[in-house]
């Protein structure tokens, strides 16, 4: 009886057809089920309000982007100006603009001292917690920590570690640990530090995340390997140099890459913190984009920046793809 | 013999010393924002902000920070927002999200190719880059200064389409065939045998999404004029950039915020960590 129901339910469900050859039936009503049975009808259902919300709030801003950056349009357009095309202006003054340019050294010289300290350190702790001693998940967990916690809220607490002068919670840190040697610096507030400051909090903040996927990497690493090491004679570093680092090959390539991609996307810290300054010194060119967009109200010259950002940002995801194809 | 078990204790006390060491520099900036949150004499809270004291539980130690934000300036007008628009947008994005990763992944969805391609040149742009031509488009919807508006625009997102397809690549087929051979339609498959199935990415989406739309400011900044329908992030930002800062209401709404992320996480840690690493490797 059972099966028999199971059998007449079969007949009348068009997916089951695709799977089992002839179609026994070829025209027959699309009520709403139909709809859902009909494998190809089925797939647009299921995709449609994604690519609807994704076409209306991320492609569709990005075209009108593209539009606007050719034009001379503000973000509140006065009615005594009218909207007009300006060619390639917007791009040239992008290119000519000393801020701009700054901003992007800027990018550089936070992804060329981020990217590699937080990796050393995140490759350190992970090596640390990937140790079997008591309470070491509580360890992992304080590490991590970061990650859970909202932005805003570290960008408090690293604000007031970053205090300048003598009574800044970090040079006074910093002095006791060097027995007077460290003098105190002035951090966010001076144009030669603050770059390093917020590198200093944004290593702080991503080390952790990093360190649980290497954590990841690290203990699907063969048990079978490191013994036949330890036999061999090696030593530690030579099990690290030799077996553990080949095996974070991949893991180590993917931090790298996206991190410098993350490096090229900064914006949260420097919005929160220091709002590009002092003397654009942490002004970056995400950054940019809001603050010629959104502050001066230049829409269209902030159009053209972000058509750049989005060219930088994918010809470095091009590379990431290409290394991560050619390693494999 | 003797010495190998010396050697493995100065190990252990040497693994320890490194953790614990690390323990501190994370520790520290969250026990000076949970210390100061309590402390409830003002001037003795700021300076104790230029000493060690500012990592130790000094002076005279109360709720009266917390009462003060929930009762002069409501704080908790400013979670409930949060909670609505947070809610709503991991809710909905999870069901948006994952269903079109599914049909890219499983079903014979027309031009997926280029619908794969699509979304994964959008996960180049960053949200921040179009947030500004983003502004000027609700603008003119006239949809600024509202929940829709901060919740909408962030429920469909292609990295976390992209985390779902590939989760859903690798389960096996068999488990949609059998459903299919028992009479279930595609919609009835998918919500009650295949995302049941991938629990680990749906609660790893669940998580990263919540902890991104908790935290943003620069949207709610740009689209909120009014505390009407600002939510937490924006309110502990206008502390927090407001001369000169009280300190004991910062640290107090800065508590609040970090409460509930915190909690969702510590409760789904597992699954959200181990699932992580795995697809962000793979990605």
């Amino acid at each position: 009886m059972e099966k028999h129901r199971i059998h007449k339910k079969n007949v009348n469900n068009p997916a089951v057809w695709a799977f089992s050859g002839p179609r026994l039936f070829m025209k027959k009503e699309r009520t709403h089920k139909q709809l859902l049975y009909n494998p190809k009808s089925a797939a647009w259902v299921l995709a449609a309000p994604g690519l609807v919300l994704l076409s209306i709030f991320v492609i569709l801003p990005f075209l009108i982007a593209i539009y606007y950056s050719f034009t001379n349009r503000m973000l509140v357009q006065p009615s005594s100006i009218a909207t007009e095309f300006v060619g390639f202006r917007n791009y040239l003054r992008v290119f000519t603009d000393p801020i701009f340019s700054e901003s992007f050294l800027n990018n550089f010289y936070f992804a060329i001292f981020a990217v590699p300290i937080q990796l050393v350190l995140s490759l350190l702790l992970a090596l640390l917690v990937n140790k079997k001693v008591k309470g070491i998940s509580i360890f992992r967990f304080i590490f991590f920590s970061p990650a859970v916690i909202p932005m805003i809220v570290i960008a408090v607490a690293w604000s007031l570690l970053l205090t300048p002068g003598e009574s800044g919670l970090l040079n006074t840190i910093l002095n006791e640990l060097t027995f007077g040697h460290f003098r105190p610096l002035d951090w966010l507030f001076n144009k030669n530090v603050a770059l390093n400051g917020l590198i200093v909090m944004c290593v702080w903040m991503s080390v952790g995340f990093q360190m649980m996927i290497l954590l990841a990497a690290l203990q699907s690493v063969p048990q079978e390997l490191l013994e036949a090491a330890v036999l061999d004679g090696a030593n530690a570093f030579q099990r690290f140099r030799h077996v553990i680092l080949p095996e974070l090959r991949n893991s180590i390539i993917f931090l790298v890459l996206s991190s410098t991609i993350g490096s090229f996307k900064l914006f949260g810290q420097v919005f929160i913190l220091t709002k590009g300054g002092p003397q654009n010194s942490t002004s970056t060119i995400v950054y940019m984009i809001y603050e010629k967009g959104f502050i001066n109200q230049q829409l269209g010259y902030a159009s053209a920046i972000a058509v750049v950002v989005f060219l930088v940002v994918g010809i470095l995801s091009f590379i990431q793809q290409r290394v991560i194809k050619l390693t494999d | 013999m003797k010495s190998q078990k010396v050697s493995r204790h100065i190990n252990k006390t040497g693994i320890y010393a490194g953790l614990i060491i690390g323990a501190v520099i994370y520790i520290l900036p969250v026990l000076l924002v949970v210390f100061s949150a309590f402390k409830i004499d003002r001037i003795k809270l700021i300076t104790d902000l230029s000493s060690f004291n500012a990592f130790l539980p000094t002076g005279k130690l109360g709720l009266q920070n917390f009462i003060d934000v929930f009762t002069r300036i409501d704080i908790g007008h400013f979670f409930f927002n949060s909670v609505i628009i947070t809610g709503s947008t991991v809710l909905l994005g999870l069901v948006v999200n994952s269903s079109l990763a599914y049909s890219l992944a499983r079903l014979p969805l027309k031009g997926k190719k280029i619908i794969l391609m699509l979304i994964i040149s959008i996960l180049i742009i960053p949200g921040e880059a179009v947030a500004v031509p983003l502004l000027s488009m609700v603008t003119k919807m006239g949809i600024v200064e509202s929940y829709i508006v901060q919740i909408l625009p962030f429920i469909a997102d292609a990295f976390y389409i992209f985390l779902f397809y590939q989760t859903f690549r690798s389960i096996p087929k068999e488990l949609e065939e059998a459903a299919l051979i028992d009479g279930a339609n595609y919609l009835t498959i998918f919500f009650r045998i295949i995302l049941p199935v991938c629990k680990p990415t749906v609660i790893t989406v669940a998580i990263l999404s919540s902890i991104g739309r908790w935290g943003d400011v620069l949207w709610p900044t740009m689209v909120t004029r009014s505390a009407e329908y600002r939510p937490l992030s924006v309110g502990v930002l206008q502390l927090f950039s407001t001369q000169p800062q009280n300190w004991g209401n910062i640290f107090a709404s800065a508590f609040v915020m970090t409460i509930p992320i915190l909690v969702l996480f510590l409760i789904f840690q597992k699954h959200f960590v181990n699932s992580m690493a795995s697809s962000s490797i793979k990605g």
